[in-house]
């Protein structure tokens, strides 16, 4: 069962909605502002990437959506996390534990380290459900070794019994993934989930997140640098500049007529599949986080910049079915 | 744990101090079946009389049968090795587990008394302990542990911190687990391989440093069968009568050895990176 992303947005069916969210960490430098107000809607069951280069704040977004920071001195995070409703940053780490693994799970970048050395998989991927269930350690190996099956690894059974390091990176990341999804969570967060991998198995875990989105009706927020990914399997496409979503739009309707002149410009430095042409690089460099610009976070490097750009900062704003934050940005 | 024991199965040098060590545990175990004599018993009649057929290792100045003491001995040394070192190691434990995991001034605050300890030498704290608390058996004990807590501390301390920083830590979090499942499932079982080894090493350390004590009169009470009071009694005997001192010394010497090389063979067995290996 899918949820196609729809026009007009019903925030009924909105499962996670994050709204002006602000994380900033005290440095020696200064204060750097790693996201500086993010919107996000979610809808339910859909699929939706969170696009950006390097150290643009899609990690940190993830992890504050995870209540992962926030809790240390020099941390902070502000504005909305709404999930079904509720309101995540007000929540106690002991309602956070509840909500973790349970309702919404994660899947981090590494999967080489993201597992336990000293624990069996099949018991690494069931702990979930002794956590969250209170089910006993026989009953939870069992849906573990069911769910490992699922997430295509052959003889569950004899696997199961193994530690990750007999496992390869393709393998692990599955087991992984069964890890997040045996909970049933309502809202998948993956953070560059593939970026570890090579290109062939890259393709796999992509389609097994696929279909288990399909299997369980999970909503997937799919964190990654790579457009070519989000292509294949997003229905929905948010771009983030430093610490900002410069543009978030339908994924057909975000390749064929990108809307922001940093989309444009990541577009334009794909490679074509025609090739011959050189790639167009966007010219300069991301701003310096503990020192952002007060106008738009992209007017030094944007082709198309005017006086305005440089004092106000766009908010977004719905142009043509896409929610654009530049002020230059108009309907067709 | 089976794949462990295989392992260590293969490493012939371990495999023998665990042996020597499970022997010795059978003679403490056993000695009052064993001894063939009681090792208070003083017989006027065979003072230093060399080892024979009805005295095997001889006897000592007071004519008590140095075998029957070296067997009651290897109570005392192993029984003062496992209880202070299950002192060190409890609190060891839980005092780096606490540091390391809480960080910051519960961190900075526990580390510097572990520093202070740390920065007397092992015999000279434990005389200091030792003259506070008085010549005893349970003192001994309890000086022991004290002195050999600061290295299970830094050692677990160090431990946690690395595995703390693990991205399976934070896998674990973000499924649910709270601190203390994180603590006691996905740390304390990776911290384990060298906090074992560090305690076999520190059974030998153990049973070293209770014979030292004994030795310059601080230990146990002076007629007590321990290793180090009979090495203390036979160095004045020496050339007299060799056997007095001799057989201790070797029964230290064995049982710390016995340790170490156990401890060197788990250190290789407990290896993570080669657990699942063809064997």
């Amino acid at each position: 069962m899918t949820h196609r992303s729809q026009k007009g947005d019903a925030p009924v069916d909105a499962i996670l909605e994050v709204k002006g969210l602000r994380c900033s960490f005290d440095t020696r430098r200064g204060t750097v502002k790693a996201v500086d107000g993010v919107d996000l809607r979610v809808r339910k069951g859909e699929m939706m990437a969170l696009v950006g280069e390097s150290g643009c704040g899609k990690s940190v977004t993830a992890q504050a959506i995870m209540g992962l920071i926030g809790r240390k001195a020099g941390e902070r995070v502000e504005g909305e996390i709404l999930f079904k409703g509720e309101n995540l940053l007000e929540k106690s780490e002991e309602e956070w534990c509840r909500i973790r693994g349970n309702e919404i799970s994660m899947v981090l970048q590494d999967p080489m380290t993201s597992l336990n050395p000293s624990h069996r998989v099949g018991r690494q991927v069931g702990e979930v459900l002794e956590l969250h269930r209170k089910m006993s350690r026989s009953a939870a190996w069992s849906a573990a070794v069911e769910m490992l099956g699922k997430v295509g690894i052959s003889s569950p059974e004899v696997r199961a019994k193994q530690y990750p390091h007999q496992f390869s990176g393709g393998m692990r990341q599955r087991s992984v993934i069964a890890s997040a999804f045996i909970g049933q969570p309502e809202l998948l967060i993956a953070d560059e989930p593939t970026t570890a991998l090579d290109v062939t198995i890259q393709a796999q875990i992509l389609d097994l997140m696929k279909d288990l989105r399909e299997q369980t009706g999970a909503a997937i927020l799919l964190i990654t640098h790579d457009l070519g990914v989000v292509a294949e399997t997003c229905d929905t496409v948010s771009v983030m500049y430093a610490g900002k979503i410069v543009e978030q739009a339908p994924v057909k309707s975000l390749f064929a007529a990108p809307r922001h002149p940093y989309t444009r410009g990541l577009l334009a430095s794909l490679p074509k599949p025609e090739g011959g042409k050189d790639l167009t690089p966007i010219p300069g460099q991301p701003p310096d986080l503990s020192e952002l610009p007060p106008g738009c976070p992209f007017s030094d490097r944007c082709p198309h910049v005017v006086e305005r750009c440089r004092i106000d900062r766009p908010p977004l704003r719905l142009v043509g079915g896409h929610r654009v934050s530049c002020w230059l940005a108009e309907e067709d | 744990m089976r794949e462990i024991g295989l392992r260590l199965r293969q490493n012939r040098l371990a495999l023998a101090g665990l042996v020597l060590i499970l022997l010795f545990m059978l003679m403490a175990l056993f000695a009052p079946l064993i001894a063939p004599y009681d090792p208070y018993r003083i017989d006027e009649s065979a003072v230093l009389s060399p080892p024979s057929a009805e005295h095997p290792l001889g006897t000592d100045s007071f004519g008590r049968d140095v075998l029957s003491r070296l067997l009651h001995g290897a109570r005392i040394s192993f029984k003062v090795g496992f209880i202070s070192v299950g002192i060190a190691l409890t609190a060891g434990v839980l005092i780096g587990a606490l540091a390391g995991y809480s960080g910051r001034w519960v961190d900075a605050a526990l580390s510097r008394v572990i520093d202070v300890l740390f920065s007397f030498p092992d015999i000279l704290l434990a005389l200091v302990i030792m003259a506070v608390l008085g010549a005893s058996l349970t003192n001994v004990m309890i000086a022991i542990g004290i002195v050999y807590t600061p290295i299970f501390a830094r050692i677990t301390r160090g431990a946690v911190l690395e595995i703390k920083g693990s991205l399976f830590i934070d896998a674990a979090r973000v499924l649910g687990a709270g601190r203390l499942t994180v603590l006691r499932r996905h740390i304390l079982p990776n911290v384990m391989a060298p906090i074992i080894v560090q305690t076999t090493l520190s059974l030998a350390f153990a049973i070293l440093a209770e014979a030292a004590l004994s030795f310059i009169g601080l230990g146990v009470e002076p007629d007590t069968p321990s290793w180090g009071i009979m090495l203390n009694e036979g160095k004045d005997w020496m050339e007299a009568a060799w056997w007095i001192a001799v057989f201790p010394g070797l029964a230290i010497t064995l049982a710390v050895l016995g340790f170490n090389v156990l401890g060197d063979g788990l250190r290789d067995a407990l290896d993570p990176r080669l657990r699942g290996e063809r064997l």
